[in-house]
């Protein structure tokens, strides 16, 4: 894994790279991928799933998914590669399962690692997994893999 | 007047079916504001393949016509039509219940909504000219083969989620002079 260099410089480093993600980042808010954290909510009565039995209830309580940011969402600097994936159709419509792999930095990372999923626009995107972490000396880059739950 | 034949009855069996759906589920409270879902979008079954997907949409459709001679020497028909409610749901609570309200709507199990038989009314959406007017009733199509489905073992995303209630409408007739 990472070794050292006290000639590397972190912060220098995180600078360029993140000046480089935010080249490649769409303006428009709608068009960043947006990593969303699900309110941990109490109904009551509630399913094993925690999911209300009267769905006309309101919840007893809801505490935001991610204590430090309690909008419920994050964007983050990425850099994103896209592939178009499977196409299948149903009654409902078709669905266009694309991919995507996002590479972000550590300190970035940091932010969304606990984040329940993920979205572009109106297009959800699961995460699958992410890959085993990459070292640049003291600096650690991770690649999470998502997959479309659906086309929109 | 004579009796509905060819496409026109068709059509009619296909919007009251869908209106039905419709009806019942708004009675049910499926397309109130403030519940803990996302918005239900209703939709009819012939989705434009590059319209957009989207979570808890419902596609009502139905495919297949089959046909059977009921009587010797007359014209006299029973029609089988294969229709399927789709639903595309958020969470495996919210398609189980949505799936299970849809399957017991058709075997006509809620009575307090209107739904106390396995039957629906094809109304005469033809003499609708101004809003307000109301649709004449027709004739009952009786529904049979209520079949609750969902993906096992499912390979794409979009399946883990999708529950299929299924069902089989029964329209008897014979030609346009029926009494």
């Amino acid at each position: 894994m990472a070794g050292s260099d006290p000639n590397f410089d972190p912060t220098q480093f995180r600078f360029f790279i993140k000046q480089t993600m935010k080249m490649g980042i769409p303006t428009a808010t709608d068009e960043k991928l947006t990593w969303h954290f699900k309110p941990v909510q109490d109904f009551t009565p509630q399913d094993p799933a925690l999911k209300p039995y009267d769905w006309s209830t309101p919840p007893e309580s809801s505490e935001p998914g991610n204590p430090d940011l309690p909008s419920g969402v994050a964007i983050v600097d990425y850099a994103l590669e896209f592939s178009a994936g499977t196409s299948s159709e149903g009654d409902v419509g078709r669905f266009d399962t694309s991919r995507l792999k996002v590479t972000l930095l550590d300190v970035d990372y940091e932010v969304i690692k606990t984040a329940d999923y993920a979205t572009i626009g109106r297009v959800y995107y699961n995460i699958k997994f992410v890959a085993p972490p990459i070292g640049m000396f003291s600096v650690t880059v991770y690649e999470v893999h998502l997959v479309a739950r659906d086309q929109a | 007047m004579a009796t509905y034949v060819g496409g026109l009855r068709s059509r009619l069996i296909s919007d009251s079916f869908y209106e039905m759906i419709r009806a019942s589920l708004t009675a049910l409270g499926w397309f109130d504001s403030g519940r803990q879902h996302s918005p239900i979008i209703l939709v009819r079954g012939d989705v434009s393949w590059d319209n957009p997907t989207s979570i808890n949409t419902l596609a009502v459709s139905n495919i297949d016509i089959n046909a059977d001679y009921m009587e010797l020497g007359s014209n006299y028909m029973e029609e089988r039509w294969s229709v399927y409610v789709d639903f595309y749901a958020e969470s495996d609570s919210l398609g189980t219940h949505m799936a299970g309200d849809i399957r017991d709507i058709l075997r006509g199990k809620m009575p307090s909504i209107g739904r106390s038989q396995p039957l629906f009314e094809v109304l005469d959406y033809t003499n609708v000219v101004n809003p307000g007017d109301s649709p004449a009733f027709l004739f009952n199509v009786e529904i049979e083969q209520v079949t609750l489905d969902r993906a096992h073992n499912a390979s794409r995303p979009w399946q883990r989620h999708f529950f299929s209630v299924s069902a089989e409408l029964i329209d008897d007739y014979g030609d346009e002079n029926d009494a």
